[in-house]
């Protein structure tokens, strides 16, 4: 048997031996469905979620908050970022405030932004926005200072206007960076969602996961993990395709 | 010996070329932030005349890199003066540049950074395909117009990159050690690829190494340069012709410049 009929034996293989194992744990030692609710419990739910369309405003809910904070934290993280890797003056005026907040645990943040911005939306997407911005920023500046001191030789040989060495050098040869920025930022956008979720409000997968907790619907609590874990993977992948698209030349 | 010996003269009568630059009394010095200075380069003159092969030899700490990059514009000079004869480059196709590393743009493909330089120009699209695919069947490089610079060898890549500093038609090429990262094989093959690529453009090349072998074989000239302060120690015209080969490497005329340079470098 070759490695790649064998690799495949375990991809499927694996994952149903833990299923099997789960379900028979539930199964022999009789555990309540609240502590630990069986497989086809969990899917049953899943199904049920996306049958009735109870799932889909909490979805669109957390996507939307997802991709406004993702938008707007990583535009700012690399409009600041961009600064900062043109301009390493600027990082003398705002370095230190940037160290401050960038070191500050966001989550413990939170409950100030739900005092400043409210219960709405807003508070929500101020949360993921404080998340993004600072690996995208990061990896911008990086990005930017990162560009060999003989491309920039090649520039002034060339003597290319500011705009084309933007354009067609810098802001490619910055790229991988960029989107090593983005990549951690979009897990992060993930996280700052369903947390802000679960702070406040009553729609979103956040909010869906307190609610079956706290009235024991271990099921459902289940498969939101399962819904949100997709959900990151989703968001993490759409990011490495368009990575490999604009990085095939690597 | 009887070779003509030029202790740095204003001007070369062994030459009938028009000067194409004319450095006089070119210092570079630098400064610490402590206010030390180091001079780089002592007051070097020298005429670069056009379509020669001029080699910049000499140890390192000897300037020669610096008095190629002021050359090229890419350092400004501490003292003396450069005069071009038609007037100081000001466009970015006056220079070309061939750095030690091929310095491509590793997510162009071989095409594309050829052609790089004149997209910059704002040259027409049709146009500069042609001169790209031009100057890459003159480096040799024509099959591998479509690959990324990685899937090539270093010898190919410096190639391209020295069809990417010809294909603009600079009034001057300069090189920095531009085969010294190759191993000795594709250097050689390399050296007659050049000769062949100028005998074809007729481009004036400043080349600097500290392979006198090298320098030797390509050069019309031979400027020697000596370290602490840099300067210009020695100038020679090579009367191995204009024509070289393979051939010349047995010429005892060749080996008798291989031992004048060897010396001087001493």
């Amino acid at each position: 048997m070759n490695d790649t009929a064998l690799r495949r034996i375990f991809t499927v293989a694996t994952p149903l031996l833990l299923i099997a194992a789960w379900w028979g744990y539930v199964e022999l030692f009789n555990v309540p469905r609240f502590v630990l609710p069986p497989p086809d419990a969990v899917f049953g739910e899943l199904v049920r979620l996306f049958a009735s369309g109870t799932i889909w405003p909490h979805l669109a809910h957390t996507v939307g908050i997802i991709v406004a904070g993702f938008a707007i934290g990583s535009a700012a993280g690399f409009a600041l970022g961009f600064a900062l890797g043109k301009w390493p003056r600027v990082e003398r005026v705002v370095g230190p405030y940037l160290f401050f907040f960038q070191t500050a645990p966001k989550i413990a943040l939170a409950p100030l932004f739900i005092l400043w911005f409210g219960l709405g939306l807003t508070s929500k997407i101020v949360l993921t926005v404080s998340l993004v911005f600072f690996p995208v920023m990061v990896g911008t500046m990086l990005g930017l200072r990162s560009v060999p001191a003989n491309l920039h030789a090649l520039c002034a040989i060339l003597k290319l206007s500011p705009r084309d060495k933007l354009l067609r050098v810098e802001l490619p040869a910055a790229v991988p960076e960029i989107f090593a920025g983005l990549k951690v930022a979009a897990v992060q956008a993930t996280i700052g969602a369903i947390l802000a979720e679960w702070l406040s409000g009553g729609t979103g997968l956040g909010y869906l996961m307190v609610f079956a907790g706290t009235t024991y619907k271990t099921p459902l609590l289940f498969a939101m993990v399962l819904v949100t874990s997709l959900l990151g993977i989703a968001v993490y992948q759409a990011l490495a395709l368009t990575e490999k698209w604009l990085l095939s030349w690597r | 010996m009887g070779h003509k010996v030029e202790k740095l003269k204003p001007a070369e009568k062994t030459s009938s070329l028009p000067v194409l630059v004319s450095a006089q009394a070119v210092t570079k010095i630098y400064r610490s932030r402590h206010g030390d200075s180091v001079e780089a380069l002592a007051p070097t003159t020298l005429d670069i005349r056009e379509g020669e092969f001029l080699s910049l030899i000499g140890p390192s700490g000897c300037g020669k890199s610096t008095l190629l990059r002021i050359l090229s514009g890419l350092e400004p000079l501490t003292g003396g003066t450069l005069t071009w004869r038609d007037g100081p480059p000001t466009a970015g196709s006056d220079v070309g540049f061939v750095f030690q590393e091929p310095v491509l743009l590793p997510w162009l493909s071989i095409l594309d950074n050829v052609r790089f330089p004149l997209d910059v120009f704002r040259t027409p699209r049709a146009e500069a395909n042609e001169r790209a695919r031009a100057m890459l069947a003159l480096v040799g490089l024509g099959a591998f117009e479509k690959s990324l610079p990685k899937e090539l060898s270093g010898g190919m890549r410096q190639r391209a990159a020295i069809a990417r500093a010809l294909v603009y038609s600079p009034r001057i090429v300069l090189m920095d050690e531009p085969f010294g990262a190759l191993d000795l094989l594709t250097r050689d093959r390399m050296n007659d690829e050049l000769l062949r690529i100028k005998a074809e453009t007729g481009s004036t090349i400043v080349f600097v190494t500290h392979s006198i072998e090298e320098a030797a074989y390509l050069s019309d000239r031979v400027a020697v340069m000596s370290a602490r302060p840099g300067r210009i120690s020695a100038i020679h015209h090579l009367d191995l012709g204009p024509q070289r080969s393979e051939a010349i490497k047995d010429d005892p005329r060749f080996y008798q410049w291989l031992s004048t340079l060897r010396k001087e470098l001493r």
